[in-house]
């Protein structure tokens, strides 16, 4: 029974993983660059199609049989190809702005999607199939790990300030020497490559990987997870993640009325999250810790200083 | 006490020719020209509407003038990107505050050295430890210049949290951080009381003693305006309607007209007041 268990929640928690991923990269990109982008599922499927093309066409041929080495190889492919991908993206639609932005890279995920499904050495619409099994949850959680600590640490750098300067206000930062399209270029670029990482780690896990992963509904379920866990929090992306992969497998014992219903209980989490928390349930989750320790006195201060 | 005379190491910085623009049919500045000296304030004066926004619009690349140039010493600067502009050297401060609101006070000045981190990103991203002087010379810097603004207790407020008066001072240490050799402020004294005023006019002629800065001053206040400035040019509807000394300014007829209309060419604004003051 236990083992059994544990093996039913093998899939969920590689999904959540690779979800986190996903977010973490359209965190920057959304919550970091403030641009929103409505194809970031079509980078995800472009790394994932080009790490398992890779795998299975290229990698025979030039004799790379060693299963990690392989898997690294895979991983940089997918960050690469999605990076390529991003920017043929970026470079038209970063002169946009707002709603004409998420409109062009949605325009762009369709094509991309298109392309997918037109390409027979690929599978066509019937996926890829035949992918070796390289990754695991093992694989999976270390990269998830790695990229939330290099994003941590991207944060304080110099471009990673310039990103969100940008986002606070483009005419403040080009009045300091900001070049503001470069900055939002290299967030789409960086976020679209994380999100390549999370395609070559899922072909890797399943085995396999259908045109529909480049969808539209797809990328909506990146912009919940980041828009429900907080934009402006790596931790709120993971725990955004958590929630969109985890209503549904909670769901998948409720009665077929209720589970059909996904996308309706989604709706309600984000109005629910913009009415009673609008910074994200990551900001819920931290008031309700920090409650816990109690800690008015330098709020407090801060404010008596705020009088003068 | 007055800097109206020129010193001697001063030397013409910042050099607007015949700008002009037209948005539509509307020309809201026409052959605009004016010189920023360095070492020296000059301030830009005019009603509401007069256009002295869009000239700092036209002169750090946020516009393109339709006709016309701005060059810094011999670098011709016009039309190009605003961040190029400023990486040039000319810095501004805004009307309406700008401030990065979901950042800290630091954060905000330490996102002027952000692009000249270039080419560290990599080695701060992996904690290296000869990124580690860098960064701290960096924050040393960004401390050193909200203390020399008066901020230093507020290194880690939120910045749109602070008073309106610090906000406008943690603007300026902003703008400073660029190293620039001209500074643009737009109306710095904007809601700030008395004490407020005579403390930043202390900054703003501490700013050029130090750093021998020229300084270019949108304001509405006359009596800030007067003390601070050397020069004045007067801008009404678009156009330049006097250029002089602060003394020259306050007894010119045309200017007196463009601020009270033309019946009242007669009241002066000498007793230093705003000239909205001595409608009253």
């Amino acid at each position: 029974m236990m083992e059994q268990l544990l093996e039913y929640s093998i899939l969920p928690l590689t999904l959540f993983g690779i979800t986190a991923i996903q977010a973490l990269g359209l965190q920057l990109i959304l919550g970091g660059a403030g641009l929103l982008s409505l194809g970031h599922a079509a980078f995800y499927a472009v790394g994932g199609y080009s790490a398992a093309a890779f795998t299975v066409y290229a990698a025979p041929y030039l004799g790379l049989s060693q299963p990690l080495l392989l898997m690294l190889i895979s991983l940089l492919v997918g960050a690469g190809s999605a990076l390529l991908a991003g920017l043929i993206v970026a470079v038209p639609c970063l002169r946009l702005q707002g709603d004409y932005l998420a409109m062009a890279t949605l325009g762009f995920a369709e094509i991309i999607g298109t392309a997918l499904k037109n390409i027979d050495a690929i599978g066509g619409t019937r996926g890829f199939t035949g992918i070796p099994k390289l990754s695991s949850l093992p694989w999976v959680f270390s990269v998830l790990a790695l990229v939330w600590w290099a994003l941590a640490r991207f944060n304080r750098t110099g471009l990673g300030l310039a990103i969100r300067a940008t986002r606070d206000d483009e005419i403040a930062a080009r009045s300091l020497g900001i070049n503001t399209y470069a900055t939002k270029l290299s967030a789409f670029l960086l976020g679209s490559a994380i999100a390549g990482l999370a395609g070559a780690l899922y072909v890797h896990a399943l085995q396999f990987i259908s045109p529909d992963e480049a969808d539209f509904s797809r990328s909506v379920v990146i912009v919940l997870a980041v828009v429900i866990g907080g934009m402006t929090s790596l931790f709120g992306s993971v725990l955004g993640a958590l929630i969109l992969v985890a209503v549904p497998e909670v769901l998948r014992f409720a009665p077929d009325v209720i589970r059909e219903q996904r996308m309706i209980y989604f709706a309600l989490i984000v109005i629910f999250v913009m009415l009673f928390s609008p910074k994200g349930l990551q900001s819920l989750v931290l008031r309700l810790a920090r409650r816990h320790q109690k800690n008015e006195s330098s709020s407090l201060g801060r404010r008596l200083g705020g009088a003068g | 006490m007055f800097s109206s005379q020129l010193s001697e190491q001063s030397k013409i910085l910042l050099r607007a020719d015949n700008l002009t623009i037209r948005f539509g049919g509307l020309v809201a500045v026409a052959n605009f020209s004016l010189t920023v000296p360095s070492n020296q304030i000059v301030g830009l004066i005019g009603p509401n509407g007069a256009g002295k926004t869009t000239v700092f619009n036209l002169m750090t690349g946020v516009y393109a003038p339709n006709v016309g140039s701005v060059f810094l010493e011999d670098v011709e600067l016009t039309a190009r990107g605003a961040h190029v502009i400023s990486r040039a050297g000319v810095a501004r401060t805004f009307q309406n505050i700008r401030l990065f609101a979901g950042m800290s006070v630091l954060d905000n000045v330490l996102a002027a050295l952000s692009w000249q981190r270039r080419g560290t990103n990599l080695a701060s991203l992996l904690a290296l430890p000869t990124i580690k002087t860098r960064e701290y010379e960096m924050m040393q810097h960004a401390l050193e210049m909200l203390s020399f603004v008066g901020l230093a207790d507020y290194a880690d407020w939120e910045a749109t949290s602070l008073p309106y008066g610090l906000q406008r001072k943690l603007e300026i240490a902003r703008a400073l951080m660029t190293r620039p050799r001209v500074l643009l402020l737009d109306e710095p004294a904007a809601g700030m009381n008395p004490t407020e005023k005579d403390e930043l006019a202390g900054l703003v002629r501490e700013i050029v003693r130090q750093h021998g800065l020229g300084v270019l001053l949108i304001e509405h206040d006359m009596k800030f305006v007067m003390n601070l400035c050397a020069q004045l040019t007067v801008l009404d509807h678009g156009e330049v309607i006097a250029v002089g000394t602060p003394a020259e300014i306050q007894k010119n007829p045309k200017v007196i007209e463009a601020y009270l209309g033309a019946d009242s060419a007669q009241v002066s604004g000498a007793d230093g007041s705003s000239p909205g003051g001595a409608q009253r």
